[in-house]
């Protein structure tokens, strides 16, 4: 959830800053990527937290019974036509991403390509994977080709490739200040293509995409928490929300730390619209590029240290098996700070759809279609948020203590192993809502 | 009869304030160097409520408020008011038009 932006909008803004190529645009083009959001009130921050602490009670007072196995009822098969034709799709989408780029404005505000990418994809995808299972694996552009591949990749690659792509996208979101140029976003998407289909080249399509193709890791780990179970042939399953999250095979180390990565990378871009996060523009790269790489280490020292607190079983061993229940708060979390932002932004696809290049086209007849801003208002925001961080919290919560159950094979060493982790995800609930507390501090002043 | 007088007056008065319904909440703004003072930066109201923001500068400015779309044009010797109900809630940046800087944020908080 590398969900970012200081404000993404205000990224956009510092962007548009750094290369001086701001048109002035028609006045709706100006609510492009605005944050309206208003800092959670004290009485609603209290009840959050009064709430998550209640609810972890409850979980903790639960009969629950061994087994992390679940059930699913399967649904219907997408027939291969259809799913031939949603990736089509979504190459067509890529394509005119990458013309948009190249051959567009270069006005980020009046070409499509920085807003279906910041906010309708990367936002707004993640949220439709969340709800309805792993749709990536259908629509992934790169999935046109499968080799093969020559080699073996070896085994302690695993997902490190995976690591280090996540963190350099965050970096380009969170930090670059050329993130929001059309041509740069062109380029960075025809270098990860080039990189892709190398690696798919070299180890082969499935190998690849397990390891080193990042979004397909990251809207993996993101569908865990959906209701519904895509398969990659199109087959549909029925599940409990977060049922996926009960795999009881812990996660390899390079995943565990991909993990922790979309962890700290929400947690991180929050942070710095607080005020707590005062640095001047001359150093906000530098502060940016370090405060990115130090707080997953941060995290996975204090996640490592928790499970060192659990009991009788290695803390790495219990790291790899209980840092996906993490998941639910982080995503909680994220739609906290970027539900209304991406209702109001995003709706700025619809006018660009219609003139992906700033050219003065009307393709769909939706290119003079103006913001409405008030579609969400601040007391939308601020309960939609404590619903979802109250619902992720008691959700890891319950996942956690089904998985200790099944790891471990006594009731009582089960749920000594939990007050660590409950300890863990209150203290990481009551920093999501802190920063969901904290007045939005532009960097950029 | 000042009795009488006050009466009227009070009536008149209250009147006058059911007619404007809703209270009207104004803020002087006077801008050096396309910056305000630090304890304007941020403007709070409450939704429902007539806003006006007074405009004075020490150069031409294009101001923009985001979310409500309104432009106001001011000069030196020319103030100029933003005036408009609080109908959206929400934090509100206004701009300096073609300079991209936030001049202030507008912060309207739900009744």
């Amino acid at each position: 959830m590398a969900i970012a932006r200081c404000c993404c909008m205000s990224r956009f803004t510092r962007a548009s800053l750094a290369t001086l190529i701001f048109l002035p645009g028609e006045a709706a083009a100006h609510a492009f990527g605005e944050r309206y959001d208003l800092p959670l009130p004290l009485s609603l921050w209290l009840a959050a937290a009064g709430l998550a602490v209640a609810l972890s009670f409850v979980v903790f007072a639960l009969a629950l019974h061994p087994g992390a196995s679940y059930r699913q009822f399967s649904l219907l098969r997408i027939p291969p036509l259809l799913v031939g034709a949603l990736r089509a799709v979504s190459v067509g989408v890529f394509f005119v991403l990458i013309a948009a780029g190249l051959f567009g404005t270069q006005d980020p505000f009046r070409n499509f390509a920085p807003a279906f990418v910041w906010i309708a994809w990367w936002i707004g995808f993640t949220y439709l994977c969340a709800v309805f299972g792993d749709l990536w694996t259908l629509l992934n552009p790169w999935k046109v080709i499968r080799p093969k591949g020559l080699l073996e990749l070896p085994a302690a690659i695993g997902a490190w490739p995976a690591v280090a792509l996540l963190l350099a996208f965050a970096w380009i979101e969170i930090v670059w200040q050329g993130n929001a140029v059309p041509a740069n976003i062109a380029w960075l998407a025809l270098g990860y293509s080039l990189l892709t289909w190398t690696g798919m080249l070299l180890f082969g399509a499935e190998a690849w995409l397990r390891s080193g193709e990042v979004f397909t890791v990251y809207f993996g780990f993101i569908a865990r928490l959906a209701p519904i179970e895509v398969e990659a042939n199109g087959e549909l399953h029925l599940r409990a929300p977060g049922a996926g999250l009960l795999d009881p095979r812990p996660v390899s180390t390079p995943e565990a730390l991909f993990v922790i990565v979309m962890l700290a990378i929400v947690t991180f871009d929050g942070l710095r619209e607080t005020p707590l996060w005062a640095v001047s523009d001359a150093h906000w790269t530098a502060a940016a590029t370090i405060g990115l790489l130090a707080m997953p280490c941060m995290f996975a020292l204090v996640i490592f240290g928790v499970c060192a607190l659990m009991g009788n079983a290695s803390p790495g061993e219990l790291l790899r098996l209980f840092v996906p229940t993490l998941l639910p708060i982080a995503l909680a979390y994220h739609v906290a700070h970027y539900l209304s932002y991406l209702l109001v932004a995003g709706q700025v696809v619809i006018p660009l759809a219609s003139d992906p290049l700033g050219r003065g086209w009307n393709l769909f007849g939706t290119a003079h279609y103006r913001i409405a801003a008030g579609i969400v208002g601040a007391r939308f925001a601020w309960y939609a948020s404590v619903v979802a961080i109250v619902a992720g919290h008691v959700l890891a919560m319950y996942v956690a203590h089904r998985l200790a159950l099944a790891r471990f094979p006594e009731r009582r060493s089960a749920r000594r192993s939990q007050y660590p982790l409950a300890a863990l995800m209150v203290g990481y609930t009551m920093l999501s809502l802190w920063i969901l507390a904290q007045p939005i501090v532009e960097t950029n002043r | 009869m000042p009795a009488a007088r006050i009466l009227a007056a009070i009536i008149a008065l209250g009147a006058c304030l059911a007619l404007a319904q809703a209270p009207l909440h104004t803020f002087e703004i006077r801008i050096a160097e396309r910056r305000v003072p630090p304890a304007q930066r941020v403007l709070r109201a409450t939704e429902g409520e007539r806003v006006e923001l007074r405009w004075s500068t020490d150069e031409p400015l294009v101001l923009h408020l985001h979310g409500y779309d309104i432009e106001a044009r001011v000069a030196p010797g020319k103030p100029a008011v933003t005036a408009f109900t609080a109908r959206l809630t929400g934090r509100f940046p206004v701009e300096i038009h073609g300079h991209r800087a936030v001049l202030l944020h507008v912060e309207i908080y739900p009744r």
